[in-house]
């Protein structure tokens, strides 16, 4: 089970009172896959990946991440995973340096190994000549490559991107592009969740479509345009719209 | 790992510029205050308020002899503007020398007469000082004594002695005794330290540690608001390693506060011995220990910094309050009773007990398992509740 797939997961229930937000979802992820996931708000995404980062525990079914059950072995779970949430959560009193090598002490890593990590992590977001500087004082893009850098340190088998690029400027959001294709290209495991429709284009080998906490359309770019026209001419917005609908949600 | 994270609020705390002035300048202003109250000359300092309706060289040598005294000063007043002030001001003293006191004191006739206008009890100066009046009139009433008693035992056996003369004999006398009295009095210091640092010391030293409770109860809070709980989560340290971090990083607070007031109180008031010093400190670190965990417990189920700060105020003033903090209850009260419920009472007995020599670490035994173990059940209870009220709103 462990060695194609990097993730697997069950008939996944949760519910809050008696709303269903995450809804017999069923999927799997191979290794070294980037693996998007889409949907409009409501949809059951961050549910699931809190799901997935073991911070929930499923009402029913389960995950596997690396062949450990998120029920049965979370710590072994978080042992394999980064997480980038969508909050910029990152110590605005510390400097970018320190902000690193701390995650990276609380992942696992031994003190020299933590500073290596974050020294070469600082370059992949394009932030070493700043890594001495508080974070507090770094722009809205700094912040969010940090944010990404921190949930890379540990290199970690996957890494769950909850909208990384939300909120940044187009120099940042396509340094944060790259860093995701070098690192696939390392072999690393990526889900990534985003309400940009053209980043998922571009980044993702897989896509789910979610709405109303169950799964409605899965497969490549390719796969999903190919039933409203030519791919090249179709974009990954009129598949969304046309799966979810054009209703405004909460 | 926690022990990382402790660390690492620790450092967020020392670049804090505002935290840090405030807990530093905190233990330095208390201490300043005891020192205001405590430390100090010890010897009475007091005010006369005389009114002399006699004007007599008699009346005029007392004013002299009490205005002599250490300590003391003399303020002159008429009767009117003496009765005012005792009316309506701060003076709760005034005393009168009646018309005819030096005539009387001359005379013998034991009419001389002083009276003391008094509101309520005098206060503790009132009293004070009208001792010390008392006192040189009764030394003026015996020079008058041995003055008569000399110039009578003269004239009996018919030896012409000028008035001068006796008055000069009397006065040398008087001053013999006064180098070399005829019965000593002397003082003997016990120790440095004023009583009334020993009786404020403790509560004063435990509300410093109960800042624990504040520093802990928003550990959660601030990073659930600020994003950081559901990363930190998701780390090889879990919830419970988060816990433990932030409760080592409390009680650090805590202690470090600590500290800083009891070192400085060690090195002004020089109040205890290095021995005192280190198990004061032991309890401090026991007592910060209870804050921190009361403030975990808090910290994991408040939803706000308002609530978790507002919450951490109100525990801590009770706690504090009914563990003898600012008062002594008293014994075999409700409120004694009561006061068994706080940590902060263990911890303040204690501290007391080693500041006053009778107990050192061996007698303190109850205390400090007391304080130990509150700190151990409510640091489960408080991992227990984050997990039970989560419910997933990280």
């Amino acid at each position: 089970m462990a060695d194609k797939w990097m993730v697997e997961a069950v008939d996944v229930h949760h519910a809050y009172g008696d709303v269903a937000a995450v809804d017999g979802v069923t999927f799997s992820i191979a290794r070294g896959e980037v693996y998007g996931l889409l949907g409009p708000n409501g949809a059951g995404k961050t549910t699931l990946i809190r799901i997935l980062n073991t911070v929930l525990q499923p009402d029913g079914g389960d995950v596997f991440i690396g062949g450990r059950s998120v029920r049965e072995d979370p710590a072994g779970v978080r042992a394999q995973i980064g997480v980038c949430p969508q909050n910029l959560s990152i110590y605005e009193d510390l400097t970018g340096m320190e902000n690193l090598v701390f995650f990276g002490r609380l992942s696992g890593l031994s003190g020299p190994d933590a500073r290596d990590a974050a020294s070469e992590f600082l370059g992949l977001v394009g932030l070493s000549d700043r890594g001495k500087d508080r974070a507090g004082a770094y722009s809205g893009g700094m912040k969010r490559r940090l944010n990404l850098a921190i949930s890379l340190v540990a290199r970690p088998e996957l890494v769950l991107l909850d909208e990384p690029t939300a909120g940044v400027d187009p120099q940042s959001r396509n340094h944060i592009f790259e860093t995701v294709e070098a690192l696939n290209e390392q072999g690393m495991t990526v889900i990534y969740t985003t309400h940009y429709m053209e980043e998922a284009d571009r980044l993702c080998d897989r896509i789910m479509i979610m709405d109303l906490g169950k799964v409605i359309r899965e497969g490549t770019p390719h796969d999903l345009k190919e039933p409203l026209g030519d791919p090249a001419e179709v974009t990954l917005e009129d598949v969304f719209l046309s799966l979810t609908g054009r209703n405004l949600r909460e | 790992m926690p022990i990382y994270i402790a660390l690492i609020e620790l450092k967020r705390y020392l670049r804090d510029p505002a935290a840090l002035a405030f807990s530093l300048a905190l233990p330095v202003a208390l201490l300043a205050l005891m020192l205001g109250a405590f430390g100090g000359d010890p010897s009475f300092r007091g005010e006369a308020s005389i009114v002399d309706l006699d004007d007599s060289a008699e009346s005029s040598q007392l004013i002299r002899m009490i205005d002599d005294e250490p300590g003391m000063k003399v303020e002159l007043l008429d009767e009117a503007k003496a009765d005012r002030l005792l009316d309506g001001s701060s003076r709760l003293l005034v005393t009168v020398i009646h018309r005819g006191y030096g005539q009387s004191l001359a005379g013998g006739d034991s009419k001389a007469r002083i009276e003391f206008r008094q509101r309520g009890s005098g206060g503790d100066e009132g009293r004070i000082t009208a001792s010390i009046i008392r006192s040189a009139a009764a030394k003026q009433a015996g020079e008058a004594i041995a003055l008569r008693e000399v110039r009578s035992a003269a004239s009996g056996v018919g030896l012409e002695v000028g008035e001068e003369e006796i008055r000069q004999a009397v006065r040398d006398a008087a001053a013999r005794e006064s180098e070399m009295p005829i019965v000593s009095v002397r003082v003997e210091d016990s120790g440095d330290a004023a009583p009334g640092f020993n009786t404020f010391f403790p509560g004063i030293l435990t509300m410093m540690v109960m800042f624990a409770v504040t520093v802990s109860a928003s550990a959660i809070v601030e990073e659930r608001q600020d994003g950081r709980l559901e990363r930190l989560l998701t780390t090889r340290l879990g919830a419970t390693g988060i816990f433990l971090g932030k409760f080592l990083a409390g009680l650090s607070r805590g202690f470090l506060q600590a500290f800083l007031l009891a070192t400085l109180g060690w090195a002004v008031f020089r109040s205890f011995t290095p021995l005192d010093y280190g198990q004061i400190l032991l309890v401090c670190v026991f007592l910060a220990a209870c804050a921190a965990s009361v403030g975990m417990t808090l910290a994991a189920i408040t939803r706000t910094r308002d609530q978790a700060n507002w919450s951490a105020v109100v525990a801590t003033m009770v706690m504090a309050t009914i563990g003898g903090s600012f008062f002594e209850p008293a014994g075999g009260g409700a409120l004694d009773a009561i006061g068994r419920l706080s940590p902060v009472r263990y911890a303040n007995d204690a501290l007391k007990g080693i500041l006053s020599g009778n107990s050192n670490l061996g007698d303190l035994g109850l205390e400090i398992g007391v304080l130990a173990v509150v700190s151990l059940v409510l640091l489960v209870v408080s991992r227990r509740l984050f997990s039970a009220l989560q419910k997933g709103a990280v």
